[in-house]
Parts: C-alpha cells; structure tokens; sequence
C-alpha cells in the first residue's frame, strides 16, 4: 500500500484520465474510427472503455494494489519480467506518441531539425516524469483547465460549423466492420492501464473512487466523441480517415467571429500539445516507477527516468516517420498490446486468488489441527 | 586574549568575586574600545565603602536614564542595617523595573553589547544588567515597498522590539508565542519567532529553529540573509519564505497559522510558509470593497502572464508565426519594422537591457534623481532608440507594458523572479517560436507544481494541499467577501480551522 503522504485524491485521478487519455486519443479517433461507421464506433469504444477501465480499477484496488498483488503471487524473478514488459511496452507507446507529437509540430509550430524538435520534448517530459505520483497528480490538476476549456470551447464553436448529416452512417451496417472498429479504438483507451498502478493510492472510500473513475472515463470518450463530431463534420470523413492530422486541419477551418488573430489553430494545437506532453510524460513517471521497482536505486528517480526517456528515444528512431510509426503501432496494439493489457492484470488477479485461497485454506487446516492437538492433550 | 574566547567567539571567563579580576578581563576583552564606557566608583561614603564598576556602551544607552534612576539613587545609599549589597541594590535602590542577575560573564558581555549596563559589585561574583537601551532607530514611517489605498501606514523598522511591539499591539493574546534567540557568532543578531500556539502546526517552529541552528556564520545584516540560509530550494528563483514591511499583514498571516520571524536591525519580516497565491495578496484586499479586490486580484494574475510571457510571445508571434496575424495588424507591425536592422530578439533585448538598467540606476540615485531618471529614460532614450531607428513603437509597448505589469505584484521578491524568467522565455522563443514558448511555460509550470513550502504545496488552492484535502478558493482569484471566509487556511493546525461564527 502506498504510504499515506502518497495518496491522491479522486478528482486528480479523474483529471489524470481525462488527461491522458483524451489528449492523444482525440488526435487519432477520425483516423482509426473507420470511413463509414464512425460514429457508432466511437460510441461503442466508450462503452468498451468502461467496461475496460472498470476491469482495471477492480485489479487495482485489490488488497493493496497491483504492485503488491504481483509481487506477493509471483517469484522474484516472475515478477520483474513482468514489470520489464510494462517498461517496454510503455516505451513503445511512448515513442509512438513522440513520433506524431514532432509530426504535428514540425507541421504547425516549428518546421526545424528533427532532434531539435525532440530533444527540449523529451527534456519537459522527463523532468515532468521525474515525481512522486502525487507531484505528478498536482502538475496534472494545474493544467487540467488550462488544456480542457480552450479545446472544449473551440470544438463547441466548431458544432455550428459542423455538417452533422456528413456524420451518421451512410451505409448498411456491418457488425464485423463495427466491432473491428470499435476494437482499434480501444487503443485510444490503454492510458487507462495506469489505473492498476493508481487505484491503491486513492484517497477515499470505494463508492467514491468508483463513481469518479468511471465518470472520469465518461467523460474523456465523451471528449473522444465531441472532436468525432466536429472534425468529420467539418472535414468529412474520407479526410478524417485518411490524414494523420485530420483534427488539426479541421481546427484551421474553425474562426472565431470579431477578429483577433487570424489563425486560432495555432493556439489551440499548442494546448494539445500540453496535453500530449501530458500523456507522454504519464508513460515516463509510470515507466521510472516501474524501473525502481525492478532495481531498486536508493531513491533515484532522475536515473531511472533518465533511463526511460533513453529507451523511448532509442524505439522512436526504429521508423523514420510518424505515419510508419502509426501504421505499426496500431497493428502491434490489436494484436499484442490491448490483449496484453487485459489479460496480464486479470491472469496475475487470478493467480494472486488462487494463491491467497490456498493460504486461507492452509491456515485454516493449521488452526483445526492445533484445536485438535488441543482437544487430545485435554 | 585568545584564552578568554572558545572556539564559538564565546567569552569563557568566571565571573570573580574580586571586583578587581573582573575589571581586568572588562578591560582586557574591550582593549581600543573607545565607545564602552567603564567607570569605577565607591559607595556609601559614610559607612563601609561599596566599589562598583558600571559598564555600557556610548551610544546604545540612555545616559540620562542611568543618571536619574540608577547613579543618583545608588550615590545616596545608605543602608540603615547590614545586608546583602546586592539584592538591595537589586531590590530596592536602583529605580528601574527592568532589572536581571546575571552569573555569566559572556552573557554580561552580550547585554553590555547589546545597550544594556553592567553594573559590578566588589563581592559578588554576579551582575546587575539594567536594561537601558536607547538604540537609535529610524522611526516608524509609512512603508515605500508596500504602499495602500486604504488601511493603516505603519510599518516596520530595524528595532526588534519596535516590531514585536507593533505586532502585540494587533494580538492582544497571551497565546501569541514570541521566542527570541540569537544568529551569528560575531553579530549575535537578536531574531524572534513568533507564531500562535494554538494554530501553527505541529513541528513547525522546531523545524525552523533547527535549519537555523543548522549554521554557525560570523553574522547577518538582513532578514533576506536569514532566508538564504532557509532556503530549502536554492535553484528556484521562486521563493518559498514571504517578506513583508507592514504590521497588519504580519498579524494575518500569525492568526493563521504561519510563523513569522522578526530580525533586529531589518525592517522586513519573513513569513513561512507561503505559496503562490499568498505573493499575490496585497494588504488593502482586505480593507476594500470585495468587488474591487476581485478585480484587483484578477488584474494581478493577469498582469503576471503579462510580465513573464509578453516578450516571448511578441517574438514567437513574429519570428514564426506572422501567419497569425491579422493583415492590418500584420502591416503595422511591417511598417513599425521598416527601418529597423536588428532582428526582433535583439530589439526586445536591448530594450529589456535599458529598462533594467534605468530601475538599478533609479534605486541608487537619490530621490529627485531617481524619479528624473525615469522620465529621462522612459520618455527621452526610449524615443531616441526609435527615432535612430535601433528598436520600433511596437517593441518598445510590449517591454513597457510587461514592465509595468511586474509592478503590480505586491511583493518584490516574487516580482523579481518574473523579471528573471522572462530572459529565459524571450530566449527560448528566439530559437523555438511558440513551440520553444509554451515548452518554456510548461517547465515552470512543472517546477511550481513540485515545489513545497515547509510542507504546504506551492500552488495551494490550486492543486489539492495533500490527502484528499483541498482548499477553500474563497481568498484565491476571487476575494470573496470577509464573512464568507469562516474557515482559516491550510496554514493553520488541523481542528482549529474555524475563525469566525455568526452569532
């Protein structure tokens, strides 16, 4: 369990996930949601993270935590091969994220050498991933409204803009269609895997924990679904699917009446990306955290977040766009990472069950057998 | 003369019962000391003579007060039966309330120092210290650094019991704690620690003496130099220990919990802990009308944006992103820009450069001086640069205006790190434009967000105070009015929250 000058409340949870999740997954939703079922999919994958998160919040509360559920059912060695996958594959979401966050910048903000891009990035984000969860929670809560209220308000001024016809779906349905795409955006959803690390650091009873996981979930898809809307309301959808940056050029079309500055996008890609640092710096305090824990280094987070954001730079080089990066990363997401996500946490759950009932049954027999003993020599 | 002190510059002398060992180390330890005053003399003429030796030093006493109440009653001495000299003379012949016995000599030699009179008595092997301090002293005057609109004008100056005094005068509670001590071994600087028993948490005032009992130094001349050695953060330009001028002020923030130490001979008194929103939170918010004081408060937070990112984000705006610009803006940026040969970082730094060099010209002039070097510079050379074509309008409104907006911070300390951080965002935007910008805000935004004082985050109401707690923001951007803030802030002990009740 965590120690108590660690503890976070439910709100800085709630935040973390809309965070962490929105920022990045919106940026992909029209790309990954399919041409003609989007919305549909997009309503389903809501459904499907929350069932998804709550799966995880339910392992993550469970008798002191993830961590200490792994570690109490599994041998030294087991355990740490599990953390290492947790590393990797976190470094690989990582420089996932990097790769699209120095495309969307080299695109709108500053069109310089790549490492120039990269470097002061990965600086922001390992200084922001080198805390405590609960620093880590504050620097969330600072920024939260900072990030959500001028992305919101430019999505809700967008709505008039919107084609709203262009957004349901134009064909029959198809299920298979549906549930394959609903099953790619799920991959928008795996920052909610924190939640195993988060949930035994929550302040607060289990009613209260819950009810604001699961609206902080809601919310976030429902984040998802408002930038659906609008970009494909504005784009189309054929855009929508096909560009990378379907949001942001969807944003360039969005003007504010009355003057001022000529191109509000800039700005607002700016908080986005605050809130994509947001996400990657989450993958590196998660993955610094998890490096201690295999070997343990007195206390040095800055080496072990050091460490972290050396690995993510190294998996970033392995492609040398962010389109390769995306096309890859969301076949290794299908195919590994979301199968991996679920079933990790709920095969060490259920081992972690088995094995308390066996010492519950053990203990058991102990007792009875010394009442026994008791009840003879008597 | 090195045997009379120990390593801590502590005189380890004996007080002797022999009057005359006691003058030899007197006059030993204050050799080439003309300003001490040491004068022997005999009393009780007609009876067995008393040999005295009185001690002080010129200056830092009360002459007049000694004649009257401590050498005249004490020349007509004349005790009727026999008796012990000494609690006569401490009990009854010198006319003086203040009066102690001291057995130390270093302790003596402290209180000679200090303004006080030593008076030897043949003997005995201890003093009489009369507390006779005249110390000269500004007066109390109206504070430059901390003006208001409405309340009172007093502020501190450098005697320490003239600001203890100031402050017992606003908390008339015996819970009001003052515990005094000394800094620096060669100073021995009076400093006192002052804080509500009741309400400041638990450890506090200990964690604060042991990080000054953490240092042995020679001496301190200000409360700021006390604050370095508290400073837990040294790289952050943030600081984590407020210093304020004004006496009001200081009484708030004891009733709520906070600590606040008072230096001798520095008008400034530090209070800790402090966050972020405490910096912004001038003493006449709470004298004015709520609604004025909200637009206050939210004048300053807006004018801290301004201080720090306007710079930066003129030349981000500029350099990279025209494209955001309006035309007609964009043209009259063209046009300001037509003549000029630097490129805009080099104008906003040199205008940067002149304007900081007029406000460290403007501190060391004198006072008719100052206020012309600031009409000279703002008016004269700022033009001047313009019309030889070295920098435009537009750059010269931006430095002004962010200028302008540093000075609404209430405390200059706080306001002073803005003016730092603003060359590292002017730099940052130079190279990355917005990009370079916002990576700039965002680290700032990650230090404060980390940073702690004395246990209380920085950024309180803001984030949560820690556990699940999080504060009332009735005294944040918003000032809400006074009978709405019942509860005291995260400063004070947990239980004893609650400040005020409607009958």
């Amino acid at each position: 369990m965590e120690d108590a000058q660690y503890r976070i409340s439910p709100r800085q949870l709630q935040r973390m996930i809309i965070l962490e999740t929105g920022s990045i997954g919106c940026l992909f939703v029209t790309a990954w949601s399919g041409v003609n079922n989007g919305i549909l999919t997009v309503m389903l994958s809501i459904i499907g993270s929350l069932i998804y998160g709550g799966i995880l919040m339910g392992i993550g509360r469970t008798d002191g935590g993830f961590f200490a559920i792994t570690e109490h059912s599994l041998h030294g060695f087991l355990w740490r091969l599990v953390w290492i996958i947790y590393v990797v594959r976190f470094a690989i979401r990582g420089a996932w994220i990097l790769s699209y966050l120095e495309l969307l910048i080299r695109e709108t903000l500053f069109d310089g050498p790549r490492l120039m891009i990269i470097i002061p990035l990965l600086v922001i984000c390992a200084y922001a991933g080198m805390r405590t969860l609960v620093g880590r929670a504050r620097f969330v809560e600072l920024l939260f409204w900072w990030v959500v209220i001028p992305l919101i308000l430019l999505f809700l001024i967008g709505l008039w803009k919107a084609d709203l016809q262009s957004i349901l779906p134009q064909q029959e349905i198809n299920i298979k269609e549906l549930l394959m795409g609903d099953y790619c955006l799920m991959a928008l959803f795996l920052p909610l895997e924190f939640l195993l690390f988060r949930m035994s650091a929550l302040e607060g009873g289990d009613r209260k924990v819950w009810s604001i996981g699961m609206r902080g979930i809601l919310l976030s898809g429902l984040w998802l679904l408002l930038v659906y809307v609008v970009t494909i309301g504005i784009i189309g959808s054929g855009w929508g699917h096909e560009s990378l940056l379907g949001v942001t050029d969807a944003m360039e079309l969005i003007s504010i009446r009355g003057g001022g500055l000529e191109r509000i996008d800039i700005l607002m890609i700016l908080f986005w990306l605050v809130g994509g640092i947001i996400t990657l710096s989450a993958y590196l305090f998660q993955g610094q955290q998890l490096l201690n824990r295999i070997v343990p280094y007195s206390g040095s987070i800055s080496v072990s977040a050091g460490i972290m954001t050396l690995l993510i730079l190294i998996l970033y080089f392995c492609f040398s766009n962010a389109g390769q990066w995306s096309e890859w990363y969301l076949q290794y997401a299908c195919v590994i990472d979301l199968p991996l996500s679920l079933g990790l946490p709920i095969l060490i759950w259920c081992i972690y069950q088995l094995r308390s009932r066996n010492e519950r049954r053990h203990r058991l027999e102990r007792a009875g057998e010394a009442q026994m003993k008791g009840v003879k020599e008597f | 003369m090195e045997q009379l002190y120990n390593s801590k510059n502590e005189v380890t002398a004996d007080l002797s019962s022999q009057l005359e060992d006691n003058i030899a180390v007197v006059e030993q330890l204050f050799q080439n000391c003309d300003d001490i005053v040491k004068k022997q003399f005999s009393l009780n003429r007609t009876g067995e003579p008393v040999s005295v030796y009185m001690v002080y030093v010129d200056g830092l006493t009360d002459n007049t007060m000694l004649q009257e109440h401590v050498i005249s009653p004490l020349q007509r001495f004349r005790p009727e039966e026999q008796g012990d000299i000494f609690q006569m003379f401490f009990h009854s012949e010198i006319d003086m309330a203040d009066l102690k016995e001291e057995t130390s000599f270093n302790n003596v030699i402290n209180s000679i120092l200090k303004g006080d009179t030593a008076l030897f008595i043949e003997g005995y092997a201890k003093v009489i210290i009369i507390s006779s301090k005249k110390l000269p002293v500004r007066s109390i005057q109206e504070s430059d650094t901390e003006a208001v609109m409405r309340g009172p004008r007093d502020s501190f100056n450098e005697s320490l019991r003239t600001c203890t005094a100031l402050i017992r005068r606003r908390i008339k509670d015996p819970k009001c704690k003052v515990v005094q001590d000394k800094f620096g071994d060669r100073s021995r600087t009076d400093y006192a620690l002052i804080y509500m028993e009741d309400l400041v948490p638990d450890g506090l005032v200990d964690q604060v003496k042991d990080q000054l009992a953490a240092y042995e130094t020679d001496a301190i001349y200000d409360s700021g130099m006390m604050e370095h050695f508290m400073n837990q953060k040294w790289y952050s330009p943030f600081p984590i220990i407020q210093s304020t001028e004004r006496p009001d002020k200081t009484a708030s923030s004891i009733l709520e919990g906070r600590v606040a130490i008072v230096v001798d001979n520095s008008p400034e008194v530090l209070l800790l802990p402090a966050t972020f929103n405490t910096f912004f939170q001038a003493s006449d918010d709470y004298y004015t009308q709520w609604s004025v004081a909200t637009f206050a408060r939210i004048l300053r937070y807006i004018a801290s944006i301004l201080a720090i990112g306007l710079p930066g984000f003129y030349i981000a705006i500029t350099s990279f992103h025209l494209e955001m610009l309006p035309t007609e803006m964009l043209l009259a940026i063209a046009q300001a820009r037509s003549n000029i040969t630097f490129p805009v970082v080099i104008e906003v730094l040199l205008m940067e450069l002149e304007f900081e060099l007029l406000r460290e010209a403007g501190i060391r002039l004198p006072g008719p001086m100052g206020n012309t070097i600031g009409i000279v510079g703002g008016l004269i050379v700022g033009q001047a640069a313009v019309e030889a074509g070295l920098v435009s309008t537009i750059v010269v409104i931006v430095v002004a205006l962010a200028a302008l907006a540093s000075f609404t911070i209430p405390n200059e300390s706080f306001a002073s790190a803005y003016r730092l951080l603003k060359f590292f965002l002017i730099i940052v935007s130079a190279i990355w434009g917005l990009y370079g910008f916002i990576l700039g805000m965002l680290l700032l935004a990650i230090h404060l967000s980390g940073m702690t004082s004395y246990g209380v985050p920085y950024m309180v109401p803001a984030v949560s105070t820690g556990n699940g707690y999080y504060e009332s923001k009735k005294d944040f951007i918003l000032r809400l009015p006074i009978y709405l803030m019942k509860r005291r802030p995260v400063f004070t002990k947990e239980g004893n929250r609650i400040r005020m009740r409607h009958r």
